[in-house]
């Protein structure tokens, strides 16, 4: 009975006019229906494509990249320096991610003399380390957009 | 049926051609899977995995090559003064050249220095890692990712007015630590 209801509605919507039925009612189902999975098909593709490319411009221009690039450039310079060196590192990178990841921008950056390693966190739960051997004390500080170091002799 | 006609019937059906529809051999999974434009998307796929697993692997940032170097030549300015070799007896030289034991010592690093004074040897020091000098040796016949990148380097420098030659070998493997 219900059934007989909703096809008596749909006739209502639909127009009388035979030829008028045609334009949205083509003939051939089995066409339709082949055309129907094909599509579905094919944009269950586009989007396992969209997710493959999204992935790997990501894994360039994504967190994993620029923890590692930090991490390394900063104890490379630790390396180098010799006491009394002072350099100002631009990390607006690296501050643009952890606003994006919702991530403290005070914990971007730790620079463990203890331990000689530079860490580097955009987001919680994961980030990089890098060890450097300098074995001079580095003091530091994030100030603006930028990573203040100096190298002092450690018993300074 | 000749070998022609079950060329023919086999093409049909490959290319899903309305009288293959109609065949009863053509079943509906066999016409999904044969369409030659299926093989295009899965060509697509593949290439897309391959694309995307190359521009992940070179984005391997290594640095060590650069650490050996900085190491060379922190080592060097250590224990060479104006041109002139500093006295080495009793000579720390991870403490006179400012290096963290620590890290020198956790199996990332190597270095050795040789000093020659009449092409005969006059002292050697060797820090770190000895298994390196052997993953320096191998480097240079082959590209193995992991073994240690090395720096070699050779100075000449004075020492009582005489010329003094210092080779020196540094090597680091140091991969760094995801946290």
């Amino acid at each position: 009975m219900g059934l007989r209801k909703n096809k008596k509605v749909m006739r209502s919507f639909l127009p009388k006019n035979k030829n008028v039925m045609g334009i949205f009612l083509p003939k051939n189902k089995k066409g339709i229906e082949i055309l129907h999975n094909t599509l579905v098909f094919i944009l269950l593709n586009i989007v396992f494509f969209a997710v493959m490319f999204g992935f790997v411009s990501r894994a360039g221009s994504g967190a994993t990249t620029v923890e590692q690039v930090y991490a390394k450039q900063i104890a490379l310079i630790i390396d180098q320096a010799k006491p009394g060196t002072s350099v100002s590192l631009n990390i607006e990178e690296v501050y643009e991610l952890a606003d994006k990841n919702k991530f403290s921008r005070g914990g971007v950056i730790r620079i463990d003399n203890n331990e000689n390693k530079v860490y580097v966190q955009v987001d919680e739960g994961r980030g990089y380390s890098y060890n450097f051997f300098n074995s001079q004390e580095i003091v530091w500080e994030l100030k603006n957009r930028e990573l203040f170091l100096e190298v002092k002799l450690k018993n300074e | 049926m000749n070998k022609k006609e079950l060329g023919k019937k086999f093409m049909r059906r490959f290319l899903c051609d309305k009288k293959a529809m109609r065949s009863p051999l053509n079943k509906k999974g066999e016409e999904r899977f044969l369409t030659p434009w299926l093989f295009m998307i899965w060509s697509l796929i593949g290439v897309a995995i391959v694309a995307g697993v190359l521009i992940f692997y070179s984005l391997k940032i290594d640095v060590r090559q650069n650490e050996a170097e900085i190491l060379s030549t922190k080592l060097i300015d250590c224990i060479v003064d104006n041109g002139h070799l500093k006295n080495l007896e009793n000579f720390e030289v991870l403490e006179e050249c400012n290096i963290d034991k620590d890290v020198i010592w956790n199996g990332d690093y190597y270095f050795n220095f040789s000093i020659y004074e009449d092409e005969k040897l006059f002292k050697s020091i060797a820090v770190g890692t000895k298994d390196f000098e052997i993953h320096c040796k191998l480097r240079e016949e082959s590209e193995g990712e992991s073994f240690a990148d090395c720096f070699k380097d050779k100075v000449y420098a004075l020492k009582d007015n005489k010329k003094i030659i210092i080779k020196i070998l540094t090597a680091s493997n140091q991969l760094g630590a995801k946290l």
